[in-house]
Formats: C-alpha cells, sequence, structure tokens
C-alpha cells in the first residue's frame, strides 16, 4: 500500500524548536484531532503514514527520494485552508472543514492564501468532513471537493467522576477553547435559565486546549451571567485535561451543541456513537443525523461570526445561532424526555453516526480517491 | 540621451532599480546585483538609467560602488542625485517611454511604471514561512506583494523552486517565468591565499555551519544534532559563523540545547559576523560545510563552498539540490536523525579518501554556475528572443547541441596529439582521461604552426579525421586557437559546445587573445594559477579542469645507459628551449647547484643532470648553454630526442629534481617527479604552487619583476618571478642532507596527486560537468 504523507504542522509548530502550540490558530485541537482520526482510517485501510512538517520545502527528485517517496504515494494536509502547503511531486489531498457559506476567491489583505478557492482548485482532490462543506466548495468552482469524513469509533464508555446530578438531567458541552463564542453563544445564558425553571438539571462544559486563564474567565462569565449561587452550582467548567475527553459520555444523558457553524463538529459524532442523544442545532448536525435523532435547537437569522477566524477580517462570516430561549427551551424539552424516548433516539443517532463514519464507509471512499487523484494535477 | 545624458539613437532605454547596492559589503544579494549591472553597463546598445530610493543614480557613481564592491559611496551626500521621477520626464521629453524596459531587483511599487517591466524573485520564505521572520518584516514584504507579482511581465526566479514556488502561491503563469540561476564568482585565489598561508599545515578538524542566527537558517537543528550525538563534539570542533539576526540568541539556543559546557571548553564555536576573508579561510580549513536552512532562494553559500573545495552537508530543501547537485551529503532540515546520517556518510568519505571525489565533483559543478547565463536569461526575459538572434553566436551562453547519430563521438579532443611537447602531452592526457571516463572520445590532430617533431603516436588509435561530437575540447592556447578553427572548419562539427583548455605562462591574458574566448563556449583551465588570470578577464565559464598525472611507469633504467654516473646524488632538470629559455631559467639552475654544492671547491658526489629538447631549432641558444656547462664535469647535459618513456625514465634514474622557473602555467616535470616519487624543489610562484608546498616539496623564494622586452611574448605589463638562489641553493642541500625529510615529503606528493589529480578523480570530475551540460541541453 502507498504512503500517505500528512501534514498538519501549523506556523509555529513547524520550527525545530519551538514546537508549543501556536496561539496564532484558532481551532488548533479540532484540526489536530481531526488529524489524527484521517490518520487512524488510513492505517486501518492498511495505508502507511508519515508525517511530515514543510511538505512545501522537498521540491526536488533528489529530496522525495532522501523522504522514501515511491510512485503511487500522496500527500494529506489537514489543517486550516489558509495554512494549505502542496507536496510537489506527489498529488495533493487536503482536507477541509469549513464551517461557512462564503469562501474568498480573492488574495484577500495580500495575502495568496487567503484566495481560498485558488487554493482549493490546486488541490487533487479535497476532502471534505460534511456535504455541507462540499457543497459550499463545489458552488464556488472547487470541483474535486468529495465528502469523506474519517473513519470514528465509540469513545470509551466508562464513567468520570464530575459531580453529575441525577439521570435523565445531565448535559454535557464540548467546545474548542478556539470557538467559544461561537460553539458555546447562549448555552450558559439558555442553560441557566431552563434550571431556575427546573430543578435536578446539571451542565459540564469541556474545554478543549483551554488554558487556566480560560478556564477562569469562562467560569466567571458564568457566575456574571447566572447570579444566582444556586443556578451557578449546577454549571461546571473543567478543561479536557491529560484525559480527554474519555469517561465523559458515560453518565450523560443529552450533549448540549449549540454550534452556531456548520462544519464537522468531533464531539457531537462521540456523542451519537457514545449512545448520547445531542441537543443540538441543526447547524451543527446538519446533514449527519435524522430530526428524530435530537432534540433541535432552533436558530435565529444569520449574524456576523465573532470568532477570530483570520479570514473574517476580509470577508463577512456569518453564522445561524441559537438564542438562549431557543436553548432553555430544547433543554427543558430534552429533561422532559423519559428513559425510553432517550433511548430511541440514541439508537437511531448511533445507527446515523456508525454508518457515516464507518470503516467501509472510508474505505470505499479512498478507492474512489484513488480515480480521483490519478487525473491529472489542476 | 543616455543615463549620463548623452545621447544615442537607437538604443534601448533600461532603467534598473538597484536598491541592494546601497549595501556597505556586496555579498549575497547586492553581489548578485552588481555582476548584473557590471554586465549591463558594458552593453553599447543599452540606454541605462539606475534608480535607488527615489534617486537617479548616474552611471558612474554605480561604477564606483561595483569597483569599491560597496554602496558606502552612495550614502555620501544623496541630495546630490536627481529625484528618480526625473528619468521617467527625461525619457517622456525624447519620446523613449514606448520602447524603456524597466528592472526590478527588490521590492517595486505596485503599479506600472514602464511598457515592460521585469522583477527578481529571490524567494518566498516571508510567504512559505511567516514563523521563521520577524511579523513586522513579514507585513511589510508580503502586503503588496501580489500587486507586484501582477504587474511584472516577467519575473526572474534565481532557482526553479522559486519560479515553482510562485506559481503555485501566486498562480504565475509559465509565460511569466523565467529561472535565471545564480552565478559562481567565488575568487579562486582567495581561497589559494588562504591555503597559501596555512602552508599546508593540519588544520584541527572543524565543521562550518554558515549563516546567519534566526529560525530560518536554522542552526538550532546542528545544536540539536550535537545535543544527541555528543560524540561528535568530540571528533570536530563545530564553528559557527554568521550575525546575531533575530529570534533567540545564540546563547540562549546553546543553553536550551544544554550544550553550554561544549561552548566554554571551545568544542562549539560562534564567530557572530565574520568578514570575507574569514569567511574564506573558515572554508578553506573545515572538513565540511553544513547549510541546515529550512528554505532557500538559491543557496550561494553552498556554491561558495563547493567551488573552494569543501564538502558540503546540505539541506535538501527547496533550491539547495539545484545548486548541489549529487555532489553533497544532504539532510532534511526538519530532521536531527538524518543530519546525523548525513554525518556519518561524509565521515566514511573522508576515511576512505571518497570525499575528494566529492568535491571534485562538486567543483565541477561549481564551475557550470555563471553570472552570464543569470544576464543571459535576464536580457532575453526583458527584452525578447528577437535581441538574441543578433548576437553572436559564443559571445552567449549556449548549450550543448542534441545528439544527431548513435555513431558520433561523445567528445573529440583537438590538439597536437603526436607532438613531442607539453601542450601535445596534455592533449593526449586529456583524451585519454576522457576515454578512460567511460566516454567515446576520439582525437583530431592538427600541426598547424608547430615546430615540434610528430613523434608521439600513443594515442593514433584514438585519432580520426573529423569531429562530430556534440562536444569539441581544443587542447589549444589562445593564440593559436582562430587559425586552428579556420584551418580544420571543414572537419568540424559546427554548433558543437566548444571548450578551450589553454596554458599561458604569465599572470595576465593578453587582449589580444580575447577573440579566441569567443569562439569556445566554456574554458577548462588546467591549473587554479591559468583559472584565476582567465577569469580576471572573460566572462564565461573558467572551470578548473586538471589534467590527470597519469602516466605508465618507465622500466628502470641504468645511469649508464645516459652516461651517468653510479653512486652520485643527481638533480634533475629538463627544458624545450620553444618554451623560452628566459622562462625556464636553467641558468638560476646551475647557480643555485654551484652554490649550493662548490662552496669551497669541493665537488661532495653531488651532480646536475640537464635535459633540453630543440636546442637544435635554436642553435644559438643551445650553444649558449652548452659553453657554460662545457668545462663542468659535474653537469651533464643530454640534448639528444628521446621518448617520452626514456624521458621519464630518465627522471627516474635521478635523485631529485630542481625548477627555478619565473613561472609555469603547469610545471609537468614537477608533477612527473611527484609521481615518480622524487623530492622537488620548485619557484614558489605560478602553477607549481599548487603541487609543490612546504608539505609535498621545497618551494624556493622570489621575488616578482617586470618581464622585459624580448623576454617573453606579450611581456607588457607582465610580471615573474626572479628566484632567490641562495635559497634554492639552500633547498637543494637540504634535499641531499635530509633522508627523513625527503621520504616524508615525497609520500605527502604522491598522496597529493592521488587526491587531485589521478585518472580516476579527473575523470570523474570531466564527466561530471559533461554530464551537467548534457542536463542542460535536455
Amino acid at each position: 500500500m502507498p504512503t500517505v504523507f500528512v501534514s498538519d504542522a501549523i506556523l509555529e509548530e513547524r520550527l525545530v524548536v519551538g514546537h508549543a502550540p501556536t496561539d496564532r490558530v484558532t481551532g488548533l485541537h479540532g484540526w489536530k484531532a481531526l488529524s489524527a482520526l484521517y490518520q487512524g482510517s488510513l492505517v486501518a485501510c492498511g495505508y502507511r503514514t508519515a508525517p511530515i512538517v514543510r511538505p512545501e520545502i522537498y521540491q526536488t527528485g533528489i529530496a522525495r527520494r532522501m523522504l522514501g517517496v515511491e510512485p503511487g504515494d500522496w500527500h494529506l494536509a489537514v489543517k486550516p485552508i489558509e495554512h494549505l502547503r502542496p507536496f510537489h511531486g506527489v498529488p495533493n489531498v487536503f482536507v477541509c472543514n469549513w464551517p461557512f457559506a462564503a469562501l474568498s476567491s480573492d488574495p484577500l489583505g495580500g495575502s495568496p492564501f487567503f484566495d481560498q478557492v485558488r487554493l482549493l482548485r490546486l488541490a487533487d482532490a479535497v476532502l471534505c468532513c460534511t456535504d455541507f462543506t462540499r457543497d459550499t466548495l463545489r458552488a464556488a468552482g472547487v470541483e474535486r471537493a468529495v465528502t469523506v469524513p474519517p473513519c470514528i469509533t465509540p469513545p470509551p464508555m466508562r464513567e468520570r467522576d464530575i459531580g453529575w446530578s441525577h439521570p435523565g438531567c445531565r448535559f454535557l458541552s464540548i467546545v474548542e477553547a478556539g470557538h467559544l463564542s461561537r460553539q458555546l453563544g447562549p448555552t450558559i445564558a439558555g442553560f441557566a435559565e431552563a434550571a431556575r425553571l427546573q430543578d435536578g438539571l446539571s451542565l459540564v462544559i469541556c474545554v478543549q486546549g483551554a488554558d487556566a486563564r480560560i478556564l477562569s474567565d469562562l467560569r466567571q462569565s458564568v457566575a456574571e451571567v447566572t447570579s444566582d449561587p444556586v443556578v451557578d452550582e449546577t454549571i461546571s467548567i473543567i478543561g479536557a485535561g491529560p484525559e480527554g475527553e474519555a469517561g465523559l459520555y458515560g453518565a450523560t444523558d443529552f450533549l448540549l451543541c449549540a454550534d452556531a457553524a456548520a462544519g464537522l463538529h468531533l464531539p457531537l459524532v462521540d456523542a451519537l456513537l457514545a449512545g448520547v442523544p445531542p441537543v443540538t442545532t441543526l447547524n451543527a448536525g446538519t446533514g449527519l443525523l435524522p430530526r428524530e435523532a435530537a432534540v433541535a435547537i432552533a436558530t435565529e437569522r444569520p449574524v456576523p461570526d465573532r470568532d477570530d477566524e483570520p479570514i473574517g477580517r476580509f470577508i463577512e462570516l456569518v453564522t445561524n445561532p441559537p438564542t438562549a430561549d431557543a436553548v432553555r427551551d430544547a433543554v427543558l424539552a430534552a429533561a422532559a424526555l423519559d428513559h425510553a424516548a432517550r433511548s430511541r433516539m440514541a439508537g437511531i443517532g448511533r445507527q446515523a453516526a456508525g454508518d457515516r463514519f464507518s470503516l467501509s464507509a472510508f474505505s470505499a471512499a479512498m478507492g474512489r480517491l484513488g480515480a480521483l487523484v490519478s487525473l491529472p494535477t489542476p | 540621451m543616455t543615463g549620463d545624458t548623452n545621447g544615442m539613437a537607437g538604443r534601448r532605454p533600461l532603467v534598473v532599480d538597484i536598491g541592494p547596492l546601497r549595501e556597505r559589503f556586496y555579498t549575497g544579494i547586492p553581489n548578485v546585483i552588481a555582476e548584473l549591472c557590471a554586465r549591463f553597463l558594458r552593453e553599447d546598445w543599452l540606454d541605462l538609467y539606475f534608480e535607488m530610493d527615489e534617486r537617479w543614480i548616474d552611471n558612474d557613481s554605480v561604477r564606483r560602488c561595483l569597483d569599491e564592491r560597496s554602496g558606502v559611496s552612495l550614502a555620501d551626500r544623496p541630495e546630490r542625485f536627481r529625484p528618480a521621477r526625473a528619468i521617467r520626464d527625461a525619457l517622456r521629453e525624447a519620446g523613449l517611454m514606448p520602447r524603456t524596459v524597466g528592472l526590478y531587483t527588490d521590492l517595486r511599487p505596485p503599479r506600472k511604471l514602464y511598457p515592460r517591466e521585469g522583477k527578481i524573485v529571490y524567494d518566498l520564505s516571508m510567504v512559505l514561512t511567516p514563523e521563521c521572520h520577524p511579523p513586522h518584516a513579514h507585513a511589510m514584504f508580503v502586503h503588496d506583494l501580489a500587486e507586484q507579482i501582477a504587474c511584472s511581465d516577467v519575473l526572474f526566479c534565481i532557482s526553479e523552486a522559486t519560479a515553482r514556488d510562485l506559481a503555485w502561491i501566486y498562480g504565475v503563469g509559465a509565460e511569466r517565468l523565467r529561472v535565471a540561476l545564480l552565478g559562481n564568482n567565488v575568487d579562486p585565489t582567495a581561497a589559494e591565499r588562504m591555503r597559501t598561508l596555512l602552508q599546508g599545515r593540519p588544520v584541527e578538524p572543524f565543521l562550518l555551519v554558515l549563516g546567519s542566527i534566526e529560525p530560518r537558517k536554522n542552526a538550532v537543528l546542528v545544536l540539536r544534532w550535537l545535543a544527541e550525538h555528543p560524540e561528535v563534539l568530540e571528533e570536530v570542533r563545530v564553528v559557527f559563523a554568521g550575525r546575531q539576526a533575530w529570534g533567540q540568541s545564540f546563547t540562549a539556543l546553546v543553553e536550551a540545547c544544554g550544550l553550554q559546557q561544549a561552548l566554554d571548553a571551545g568544542r562549539i564555536v560562534f564567530t557572530s559576523y565574520v568578514d570575507e576573508a574569514f569567511r574564506t579561510a573558515l572554508l578553506v580549513g573545515a572538513a565540511g560545510l553544513i547549510y541546515p536552512s529550512v528554505l532557500e532562494g538559491f543557496g550561494l553559500p553552498l556554491l561558495e563552498a563547493m567551488a573552494t573545495g569543501t564538502p558540503v552537508m546540505s539541506s535538501v530543501s527547496s533550491s539547495m539540490p539545484e545548486v548541489v547537485g549529487e555532489c553533497g551529503y544532504y539532510f532534511d532540515p526538519c530532521s536531527v536523525a538524518s543530519l546525523h546520517a548525513a554525518w556519518l556518510a561524509l565521515r566514511a568519505d573522508r576515511a576512505s579518501g571518497a570525499v575528494a571525489t566529492m568535491t571534485a565533483r562538486a567543483g565541477a559543478r561549481a564551475g557550470g554556475f555563471s553570472y552570464d547565463s543569470t544576464y543571459e536569461v535576464i536580457v532575453e526575459g526583458l527584452f525578447g528572443l528577437k535581441w538574441r538572434a543578433n548576437r553572436i553566436d559564443r559571445r552567449a551562453t549556449r548549450q550543448p547541441p542534441a545528439r544527431t547519430s548513435i555513431d558520433e563521438a561523445d567528445i573529440n579532443v583537438i590538439g597536437y596529439l603526436r607532438a613531442a611537447m607539453g601542450l601535445g602531452e596534455a592533449g593526449r592526457l586529456t583524451l585519454r582521461t576522457l576515454s578512460y571516463a567511460g566516454l567515446k572520445a576520439r582525437g583530431l590532430e592538427t600541426s598547424l604552426n608547430s615546430n615540434s617533431r610528430r613523434t608521439d603516436r600513443s594515442c593514433d588509435t584514438l585519432l580520426e579525421p573529423g569531429a562530430n561530437g556534440r562536444f569539441q575540447l581544443f587542447s589549444i592556447n589562445c593564440d593559436q586557437l582562430p587559425q586552428v578553427l579556420a584551418h580544420l572548419q571543414p572537419v568540424l562539427r559546427a554548433d558543437a559546445y566548444r571548450i578551450m583548455a589553454p596554458f599561458w605562462e604569465l599572470s595576465n591574458l593578453p587582449d589580444a587573445w580575447l577573440p579566441a574566448v569567443d569562439e569556445v563556449d566554456e574554458i577548462w583551465a588546467p591549473t587554479r594559477f591559468i583559472q584565476a588570470m582567465l577569469t580576471k578577464k572573460v566572462g564565461k565559464p573558467v572551470l578548473h579542469m586538471p589534467l590527470a598525472l597519469d602516466f605508465e611507469q618507465p622500466a628502470p633504467f641504468k645511469r649508464r645507459r645516459f652516461g651517468l654516473p653510479e653512486g652520485e646524488f643527481l638533480f634533475f632538470f629538463a627544458f624545450d628551449y620553444f618554451s623560452f629559455i628566459e622562462r625556464k631559467n636553467p641558468m638560476a639552475v646551475i647557480k643555485a647547484f654551484k652554490r649550493a654544492f662548490r662552496s669551497g671547491g669541493e665537488r661532495g658526489g653531488t651532480q646536475l643532470v640537464l635535459k633540453t629538447l630543440n636546442a637544435d631549432v635554436l642553435p644559438e641558444a643551445g650553444a649558449a648553454l652548452r659553453d657554460l656547462v662545457r668545462d663542468d664535469p659535474d653537469i651533464f647535459l643530454i640534448e639528444s630526442l628521446l621518448s617520452r618513456q626514456d624521458t621519464l625514465g630518465l627522471i627516474a634514474a635521478c635523485d631529485a629534481v630542481v625548477t627555478l622557473h619565473r613561472s609555469e602555467g603547469l610545471g609537468l616535470l614537477v608533477a612527473e617527479a611527484m609521481v615518480l616519487g622524487k623530492p622537488v624543489i620548485s619557484t614558489d610562484y605560478s602553477a607549481t604552487m599548487e603541487l609543490v608546498t612546504p608539505v609535498t616539496g621545497w618551494p624556493v623564494d622570489y621575488k616578482l619583476i617586470p618581464v622585459q622586452a624580448g623576454e617573453y611574448p606579450f611581456h607588457a605589463g607582465q610580471v615573474w618571478a626572479d628566484v632567490d638562489v641562495d635559497h634554492a641553493a639552500w633547498q637543494m642541500r637540504q634535499v641531499k642532507e635530509d633522508p627523513v625529510a625527503v621520504q616524508r615529503k615525497v609520500v605527502a606528493a604522491r598522496e597529493l596527486i592521488a587526491r587531485d589529480f589521478s585518472l580516476g578523480v579527473v575523470a570523474q570530475r570531466q564527466l561530471e560537468r559533461l554530464k551537467l551540460l548534457d542536463e542542460r541541453c535536455c
């Protein structure tokens, strides 16, 4: 089987000294997780994978020989669009998880890497994590966009004691430190309102990639929003820690996902595979699951994205966030479900996610990809 | 109107932005621009205007900068220069604007100023590796680069890698891209001077890391390597030469890698900025250059090291393999393990001696990079192909033609291939070496204007009546080449790539011979002395391509065969009267011999053998020498014509060779003596310096004196060596009286020959060069 050279390092990560995650890239944690999933999927399909930090610098036959590149090998880049770089002389496949409907087709701010459409069109294939992203890319003229999410296996189901309340009312939100505004939005306010109306609800917000300062700030903002010690106690903020999200799903009744943007939300998939039904906006769930597999959070009119997306300085990126009232209503609706309804919902979700993110689906997609990358490079 | 406001109708106006020439020292990019400007200034068809920092710099001021290799003079009263807009005004007033071409050698305005414009692009590391640059520098470089690129009609990239990056990142089409590889303008004499200063003394082995201390240059990879492999520092020191630029300081990096102790102990050395002389000295002495850069537009230090004969351990990134080819030890700039593997490979080659082959190949490759080629690409790109069509063919850089028949030779050597003379022997050696390299090499013999006897038939089996190969190598000197070409024209393939391997014994090439240079595409200089002499005046590639010092060992001869006494210590000297007795200077040999061994009237069991050639053709000179030695029973004069084997046998039968020439282009006698294991005493000047050093022989002091009228052709402005006869006598006595030193130096001399002049090494060097030319052709 061929070797797939995988590049997922960004900016300072690429220096020989200075491997600390860069603070110039938001959502880095999610990209690393996505990269690990694609690599695991490839290995499971029999490919060899090899990391490559700076694919663009190996331009000559001598360089490729030194790296052991053989005919049939290819390059997979898993990183934000503006950080994509080619590996000259081998097919280049880019992973794209763009969660907005707008794409730039100009070198905005003078940066050629902000001409997203041109950059993506240079790829031999673009693996989109969702149909939403694929459709966005194709509409913009990126014809080699295909939906190929990675294979995702169910997370471990052991329980982790994080101070839950009683069954049926335990909610979990998993968000990224770089996307708090987009992913958390009105969650706290909405849940606090629900907690005021119904006893026994609890919410654990797990922040990926957070340092102590971020967690402290977030706890402070929870206190400000709830302004009620009793309600305040219903919401816990934790960092993902070295254990990651392992064990969080074991005692969770619902994943609360109020993501305002589309794109693949990995915790949502994990939750579905773990049999935890989501309470989610349709942004995050679009195309992933049947309506009956989730408690939907209604969204309002589009608003400008408030996260620090680099290209957002030049083009308007819009999201569809829910209101706090919509979160509150959805939480209350979920809490009102009995065990049987919850189990039915979980079963539908698990089935849907299992089909979509299975190894066989990924393997079949890889077969089709072979034909795509054998075409002349754009 | 011209850049200096003198008119000349029909010339093409060219406005060159020369921003890089403001630098204090012309290294790197300023050096590149200086090379280009020097060539622009030589063109009589160009109407030149130079612009820098919004000022119109007059041509004389630019010439001064080029002479001084510095832009310091431009900083003096900048207000004396007119504003640059005056260039545009003048061109408009003269109605020349529609024909004007602009060339930007650095940043350019993001709008067009002239109808056709070109821009030189060095690298896109600011764009590709922003983490390697200070944020403000990155922002300044990148903010309008897209516009700069968009409004340039043609973009000159200094490597394929840069062109590829430009195409991928900015979508520039191939029709706007030109690859203008940089040239090699390493002064071979600078390295030689350093070697001379070293005088063959052993240098404690050290590895050199060139480059400023900044993330892109990646010195930290080397430090991490040393931290993981401390045993390396027990074997070699590692010297980091380069200024502290930005990012973590060198000392901080050392500390972070836990190497403070090695720094304190001097096993790691940080020189900070080094000037050119120091840099050359470091390169000459280094066991290897490590160049770990993350990304380069070209990699001039690599080329410099290759030209200097220093093995290179090179990052495999971006353009660097384009420079180094298969002549270096590569590593991945992101991998310590890979760097270690490269070191182990170099270390093994150093131990086995294979590194000499590698550096020989690298030297040949480096010689192929010429600023003439760079210039040619740029001028073509700016003015179009039509301009080139009007030029004389071989003044431009050419490529070898394609093969037209399977029967044709790979290369034809044209020369005095039967003549019993040095140049004839050089041609035969070249022919044999090329054959040894596995090439289908064929000879074409000429005797035009040669008075030498055509008695050597050793290469007859390789001779053909014509030259149909794609390469022609002329073992002919500059003074004769045009006539030989005219004479052989009917049997020479017209479009062949022509190489000349000339000899000239003095340090300046006569201007009268420059037309000969225009008849060939490149020159193979048999010695560094000749290379240095040619590069002073010749703009095309001049490669150092030594002759292979390889010949069949002569059968043992009894001295009595030549009438020489057994049991005496015999010094030997030979020369050809055609080579000018004033230059060969046998009188000095006789004087030194007498001074060494006749003081006090004692004979001391030492005798001198003088072998001459063509005394009968120049009878007066022959008679003068005969008269001089007639009454001396210890000086033997042999004037008979000997075969080559007999001549070598004669050398072998003697005990030492002495030559007190005034200047040599090659010094074949010295080389032959060394191969035969004879101690050699020689004037420490010109080509023989390459062979006779204090380690390998007994160099003799001298002073330079002007060449007088009648002593040698084209004497005007030439100098040569007047040997110190007393020192020569002293050295001759040393040779006779110190057999231990003789033994040591003879072995060292043989090692030198084997390392640099063996048939295999030279054949490989020639093959490498021809392959490189072939690659370009294809």
